[in-house]
């Protein structure tokens, strides 16, 4: 069973390019998200504020990309992304 | 239809849903469905390939009038030759013609195969093998004996599919078991006990904990926690485990011996993440050094004082090379009668609740009491009667109160 994700990719004002993530990221769904990255090139942000929940296969996920990526994620993320190290590698930005 | 074809269907059908079967090990499966189809169809050769774990080679894994392939381990590449085509496709594939430019093993034209005709055998989305057949007398297989045939092999699948899972899971345990030290290592001053659960949704993961002394009165102390479950994460903690062992002997500082984890899970496990928390407890001085790959911070309790996260760097995760040097340790003392608390966050994290409501629940149960009683509260808390769907590891070591 695959856990509801919606994958967006936009721009952000500024123009950077941005992946809106909505829902939850888990095992099944990480090839997804994955893929959602893989097609965007160049550095890009990765908008997590309305992705309720992101396991250790999502975190790799981001982990895989962090030397390009940026992320913006929701209040209940950002404890997962300091403890996992990203905060260290990657800006992270509350929403 | 005709009369002899709706028996012959009849007949296969018969074969394959033969209540018997269900008894057989796979190995007996596949040697009883291959006499059945060589007796209905009236063949000379029939075989069947497995993938490899990898899934991107076929192995010949019964058969009957090739013995050769079992006996000289015959591979093919998915993709290549007749049998690799069938698996590439997963379309049934029939040749007319036997010879270099059709197949790739040379055990089949040797044999004076004329005609053969082969079926992918695909369970649940996974292809699990191909199923060939050969006459040596030039013949034409009719569209209706390539639809039985794929029902023979859908049936092989099914098996063949639920064999192999049976056999991950098992593997998976008894890898863990194996890997998980039975006996904690006991010092006088120092007594330790640990927990490890499978997730109710993951089962057997890559969860793993590990004590060891180390020269110069040190214990080494490892938690971690290896992206993915099953077989193929509790292998690659099986490796992590022993590469941590090795750099533990080598290098003194916890934050070295992680960089070069690092290195090593980048180099040869491809793709793999695995966090680690990495403490050297000194116990003469009573002072523990700890590094952090990724991982959540273990918890000190010192009697009279509130329980608290080790305040130690984080560094990022090993296995994606980022963080071969300029990993950092912290230090922190460990007093008399304290305890040491390291987990895994199938503890602390549910989907239900946020990390940062799990971690205080933990802080809050954690008490400088001796290990075991610690585990048990701690698994109280935080488990209780609701099983985790994630694997979670736990270690507590604490310092006797006694002088």
């Amino acid at each position: 069973m695959t856990t509801p994700l919606t994958l967006t990719p936009g721009r952000a004002p500024d123009g950077a390019a941005v992946l809106k993530v909505v829902g939850e990221i888990d095992m099944s769904n990480t090839d997804a998200f994955d893929a959602a990255l893989d097609g965007i090139e160049g550095r890009l942000v990765v908008d997590l504020s309305e992705c309720e929940y992101l396991d250790s296969a999502g975190l790799s996920v981001l982990f895989a990309h962090a030397s390009r990526i940026e992320v913006v994620a929701s209040p209940v993320l950002v404890p997962v992304l300091t403890f996992s190290g990203l905060a260290t590698m990657v800006t992270v930005r509350g929403s | 239809m005709g009369v002899r074809s709706s028996r012959l269907r009849q007949r296969v059908l018969e074969a394959v849903t033969d209540s018997s079967l269900r008894e057989l090990d796979l190995e007996k499966l596949l040697e009883v469905l291959l006499r059945r189809v060589q007796e209905l169809l009236s063949i000379d050769t029939a075989t069947i390939l497995l993938t490899d774990p990898s899934g991107q080679q076929l192995v010949a894994k019964a058969t009957i009038g090739l013995e050769e392939e079992i006996f000289q381990g015959v591979r093919i590449p998915v993709g290549t030759g007749f049998a690799g085509r069938v698996a590439h496709g997963r379309e049934p594939v029939r040749l007319e013609h036997v010879d270099r430019s059709t197949v790739v093993n040379p055990l089949l034209w040797e044999r004076g195969l004329r005609s053969m005709v082969g079926v992918p055998m695909v369970a649940q989305g996974d292809l699990t093998g191909v199923l060939h057949v050969g006459s040596t007398a030039a013949r034409r297989f009719t569209d209706e004996e390539v639809d039985l045939l794929q029902i023979v092999a859908d049936r092989l699948a099914t098996a063949a599919h639920a064999h192999r899972s049976r056999s991950a899971r098992a593997a998976a345990a008894m890898l863990q078991d194996s890997l998980l030290p039975g006996r904690l290592p006991a010092t006088d001053r120092w007594d330790m006990a640990a927990r490890y659960v499978p997730g109710t949704d993951s089962g057997v993961g890559g969860d793993w904990y590990d004590v060891f002394h180390l020269p110069g009165d040190r214990i080494g102390l490892v938690i971690g926690d290896v992206v993915g479950n099953g077989l193929s994460a509790a292998i690659v903690m099986g490796r992590l485990r022993s590469a941590l062992r090795a750099y533990a002997l080598e290098f003194t500082d916890p934050a070295e011996v992680l960089g070069k984890l690092d290195r090593k899970a980048s180099h040869f496990e491809d793709n793999t993440m695995a966090t680690v928390a990495y403490a050297v407890i000194d116990t003469a001085a009573r002072r523990m050094d700890l590094a952090l790959a990724g991982h959540p911070p273990p918890v000190l309790a010192v009697p009279g004082r509130p329980a608290e996260f080790v305040d130690a760097p984080v560094g990022p995760p090993v296995g994606y090379d980022l963080a071969v040097t300029g990993r950092r340790s912290g230090s922190v003392d460990v007093p008399r009668g304290a305890l040491v608390v390291l987990y895994t966050d199938g503890l602390v994290e549910r989907r239900e609740q946020d990390l940062d409501s799990g971690l205080e629940m933990l802080r809050l149960a954690v008490m400088p009491e001796p290990a075991e009683t610690a585990c048990i509260q701690v698994m109280a808390a935080l488990v209780g009667d609701r099983p985790a769907p994630d694997d979670i590891a736990l270690l507590a070591v604490r310092h006797s109160p006694l002088p």
